[in-house]
């Protein structure tokens, strides 16, 4: 077997530049998890390691089998690792992700049933759109994306900086090799899923819960630029990728020690994170205009680039303009909230409580930001494109339009001050269902379960076994019955 | 040489013989025969395994021996093909491993124990090599008396109604093969595998399709196939674990290995495609294989949940094979591998665990992982292979049977797999995390350790261990057991290789 996953391996500089990302993010949270105490170090060193042995299998295979075993090993990696926090989180994240890992392995066996035997460009569209689906529950593509803001906003900083940092991105890296010709669906999902989910992190009240849609919005942009088929856009969406990967693991870990020192993950009770911890601060603004896409940073080099997907025609351009501003809104709305909520009498007593940041967490924060940075003055290696063809004054001009409308339109709306909301659950979401089926019927509403989600299912599964187990006969005259009337029903239709 | 095939039967046949006896004149020196024997008839394996070392390999064995030296149509021959010897295999090694877990489990006091597992062992070897279908029926029979008494063997009320009922269902099934050897014989003359192969097509068709179906329902009734699957739960659950393991993870295999031999081989199976009854059984085997993930689902009581995962398994074996293309029946035999491995080793380790809890009911096992990490392990390694997750060997079948399916359009039985091993990950998680929860050990009254009544308590570990660790290693070397079962696959396409050995030489 080991003979068969190294003959399979393409180390094309793309692979090994996935690979090579993956490996960081996965070494920055393991320095950074060491603040968080763990008990059982070796073991979270070794499921580490299966999860790095998994996603280099899936990147650099050219075998669709191999792909396949190494998408099961992240699944149960990862699994183990979100047990270092809680137990419900990620027994709903292993039920979810091995349904949908056992649907991408039927899939897989479709594609490999059509004739296509190795990893590559897949022309038939209904086959593309089978892998989307397949790859859809992983990478949160919208429809598949429930799960997402559920585990990651609660899974513990360092797994959900793996997981929002670097699992998600693995199906796009498989459709990055297959999807190479574009597909307008993907395309259009991706718009979707910025908008939606950048609506849902403008009106997030938990930070996790922000930065959980904000991955799903960002993947929205690197599902259209693989969609529309261009060749920028493609390239767009791989320095993405990438950057969106260092971004955010950086994000994520520095949202762990802001709700350590904050002592809550509500956004409005984040007082005087300037004065409490600049460089935490400086960081979070940082990772933050790297999403937003802010110029000379790397963001804007990717988003510059999937801006070609739209192509000519004037509708979509306005449309990138807003996906661009959506992003900018909740961005500044976060900064203004997080950090520069600022309270004069406060800055007297902060000695007391400021919290110096360790050597560990301070270079698993500022590594993936360096790291940015370098890209962003060699992001021509990766995509072929000279630097000066990115337009910055131009950038500049677009960027600064762009945080001005959004400062207007927050400062009108109040910078977005809502009632806080529970953090995503599963009971949440099954309320919500039920709600609006009970909506339909013209009953009144229900605030919270009886039963929680997961009971709940599970009772339902167990409920019909049960009626199937009843359904069939009990007593040992009627269960010997079955013998004669099979045999007279072969006998009568077989010979 | 060609002894060594009648000593693989003749030896546990003796030893079952020779216990009472020594009983007799010493109890302790039953433990050392028990021992002895069962090394034996390994090394008699081994033995012949070293010397025809090149034939297995390059997949052309062919070992037959005429008893009293009559030439084969009129006397009966034994005979190892590659087949046989996949089987064969499976069961020298699987049991000579579980009568070393029962020499820690049941104990040495217990003489008729090892009397009737022993006889159990000669029937299982006698079916898988003999050449003759009355010899076949006899040791099927006498599998079916011995397996029966040992599932009565606590004889209490549960175990006498388990075993009833599957005499009940044994009996019957075995009625329809002996009709269908009745009728074999009445028309054709003879009873020699060879000689019935190469004149079954001369029979008349409606013949042919009345002796196939005869042998169908009765190896269906056998196998618990589902609308005949009611004695399973109830004899696997009540029988002592190593008897279950045997029960689920070898008996089941010999009557898959007869459905092999008897369908491909003997029989010809272009009769069963001809008339569609292909499609028909696939359509059964794989209900049954999901109404067997169903029942488990609401089961619980730890043993019965295994048990119905058995028969979840067997249906997609049977559907598998059914589908008759080379890369089906390998994966079939690879996933008769792989459930012998990962049954035996739950059903060990069930054992084992279940030693430390008032009962068999799921609710009552929490806490159990504290009391051997190790074996809980072990549990865990083959669950995970039976959900069908990597690295092991329970992932690369699953992975060839969705494939086969997939490739000759059975869209519906590949879903239907899948959705098995994911009611699969329901039902084991749900005893993993009771395993895991913690127990108050402030309040001993909710505790009660039921003290261990073992008698070799690391025997016992350590052979649960194996096991699960085979899960393992089988499947990181996987690809290795793609050779043997190609040369296994083209025994059942060519059956006149077969016809020729015997007839011929």
């Amino acid at each position: 077997m080991l003979s068969l996953i190294l003959t399979s391996m393409n180390f094309s500089s793309l692979n090994i530049l996935m690979v090579s990302t993956g490996i960081i993010i996965t070494l920055v949270s393991i320095i950074s998890s060491r603040d968080y105490s763990y008990n059982n170090t070796y073991l979270f060193y070794l499921c580490n390691l299966i999860y790095i042995l998994g996603f280099t299998m899936i990147i650099l295979t050219e075998n669709w089998i191999i792909f396949i075993i190494g998408w099961e090993l992240v699944t149960v990696s990862t699994f183990l690792l979100l047990l270092w926090g809680s137990n419900k989180i990620a027994r709903v994240y292993l039920i979810i992700q091995f349904i949908g890992s056992n649907f991408l392995l039927y899939v897989v066996l479709m594609i490999m049933n059509a004739g296509y035997n190795t990893i590559g460009p897949i022309d038939n569209f209904k086959l593309q759109l089978l892998l989307i689906i397949g790859v859809g529950v992983k990478s949160a593509i919208i429809g598949f994306h429930f799960w997402l803001p559920i585990v990651h906003s609660r899974a513990p900083a360092p797994a959900s900086a793996i997981l929002s940092g670097w699992v998600v991105k693995l199906g796009f890296i498989v459709l990055l090799k297959t999807v190479t010709t574009g597909n307008i669906l993907l395309f259009y999902a991706g718009i979707a899923m910025v908008i939606y989910a950048g609506i849902q992190a403008l009106l997030a009240t938990d930070y996790k819960v922000l930065l959980a849609f904000s991955t799903i919005s960002q993947l929205g942009f690197i599902a259209i630029g693989i969609g529309s088929g261009n060749q920028y856009a493609y390239w767009g969406s791989v320095l993405h990728i990438i950057v969106h990967g260092l971004a955010k693991t950086s994000l994520f870990l520095s949202s762990g020690y802001w709700v350590k020192s904050m002592k809550s993950r509500s956004i409005y009770q984040f007082k005087n994170g300037w004065f409490k911890d600049k460089t935490n601060s400086i960081i979070t603004i940082l990772g933050l205009a790297v999403l937003a896409g802010f110029p000379i940073l790397a963001g804007y080099n990717s988003k510059h680039l999937i801006k070609y997907a739209a192509g000519d025609g004037w509708i979509l351009k306005y449309v990138f303009h807003g996906l661009s501003i959506i992003t900018y809104l909740y961005v500044l709305r976060f900064i203004k909230w997080g950090i520069f909520n600022l309270d004069k009498k406060g800055e007297k007593d902060l000695d007391e409580d400021r919290k110096v940041i360790g050597l560990n967490a301070l270079s698993a924060l500022i590594l993936p930001i360096i790291l940015v940075l370098l890209i962003t003055l060699r992001s021509n290696i990766i995509t072929g494109i000279d630097y000066t063809d990115y337009h910055l004054l131009h950038g500049f001009i677009i960027s600064l339009i762009y945080i001005l409308i959004s400062v207007t339109v927050l400062k009108l709306s109040n910078w977005i001050y809502i009632k806080e909301k529970p953090v995503p659950s599963m009971d949440l979401l099954l309320i919500r269902i039920k709600n609006g089926y009970r909506w339909l019927n013209g009953r009144p509403k229900i605030e919270r379960l009886e039963v929680d989600m997961e009971n709940q299912i599970y009772n339902i599964a167990i409920n019909f076994a049960k009626m199937v187990y009843n359904f069939l006969p009990k007593t040992i005259q009627s269960q010997l019955l079955f013998i004669p009337v099979v045999l007279l029903l072969l006998l009568l239709f077989y010979i | 040489m060609e002894l060594l095939l009648l000593l693989l039967i003749i030896i546990p046949l003796l030893t079952a013989f020779l216990i009472p006896l020594i009983d007799i004149i010493n109890k302790k020196a039953r433990r050392i025969l028990v021992l002895a024997a069962s090394l034996a008839e390994f090394f008699t394996f081994l033995f012949l395994v070293i010397n025809n070392w090149d034939n297995i390999a390059d997949g052309t064995i062919f070992i037959i021996y005429k008893m009293g030296g009559w030439l084969p149509p009129l006397g009966i021959v034994l005979s190892l093909d590659m087949l046989s010897f996949y089987f064969s295999l499976l069961i020298t090694i699987s049991v000579m491993f579980l009568i070393l877990y029962s020499i820690g489990y049941i104990g040495h006091h217990e003489g008729k124990y090892y009397v009737l597992i022993f006889l159990m062992w000669t029937a299982m070897q006698g079916v898988v090599l003999t050449g003759d279908i009355f010899n076949f029926y006899v040791f099927v029979e006498l599998l079916l008396i011995t397996s029966a008494a040992l599932i009565g063997f606590r004889r209490n009320k549960k175990g006498t109604i388990a075993s009833i009922k599957y005499m009940f269902y044994g009996v019957i099934g075995g009625l329809f093969i002996f009709i269908g050897i009745i009728l074999l014989y009445s028309n054709l003359g003879t009873l020699n595998y060879a000689e019935i192969s190469a004149n079954f097509t001369t029979l008349p068709f409606n013949t042919q399709g009345i002796i196939s179906i005869l042998f169908l329902i009765g190896l269906f009734i056998k196998l618990g196939i589902f609308p005949f699957h009611f004695w399973v739960a109830r004899a696997q659950s009540t029988a002592p674990s190593p008897i279950s393991a045997l029960l689920s993870g070898v008996v089941e295999k010999v009557y898959i290995y007869a459905f092999l031999r008897l369908f491909w081989v003997v029989f010809d199976f272009n009769y069963i495609q001809t008339t569609g009854l292909d499609k028909i059984i696939i359509f059964t085997a794989i209900t049954s294989s999901i109404i067997g993930h169903i029942l488990a689902l609401q089961e619980s009581d730890l043993k019965r949940m295994l048990a119905y995962s058995t028969i979840g398994h067997l249906g997609i074996i049977i559907a598998v094979l059914t589908v008759n293309t080379k890369l089906a029946i390998i994966a079939g035999l690879l996933h008769v591998l792989s459930h012998l491995l990962m049954k035996i080793s739950l059903f060990t380790t069930a054992g084992y665990l279940l030693q430390f809890v008032p009962s068999h009911q799921i609710k009552d096992s929490r806490g159990v992982a504290q009391q051997n990490m190790f074996v809980f392990a072990g549990f865990i390694i083959a669950a995970a292979g039976m959900m069908g997750l990597p690295p092991m060997l329970g992932f690369f079948s699953k992975l060839y049977i969705v494939k086969s399916f997939l490739d000759n359009s059975y869209y519906l039985s590949a879903l239907l797999t899948i959705a098995g091993s994911i009611t699969a990950l329901i039902y084991y998680a749900r005893y993993i995390i009771y395993g895991f929860r913690k127990i108050k050990l402030n309040s001993p009254q909710e505790f009660r350790l039921i003290l261990s009544v073992l008698y070799r308590e690391r025997l016992v570990t350590n052979i649960a261990l194996v096991f699960a660790v085979a899960v393992l290693i089988t499947g990181l070397i996987y690809k290795n057991f793609f050779g043997p079962l190609e040369s296994v696959a083209n025994i059942l396409y060519n059956p006149s290789i077969y016809i020729d050995f015997i007839l011929g030489g």
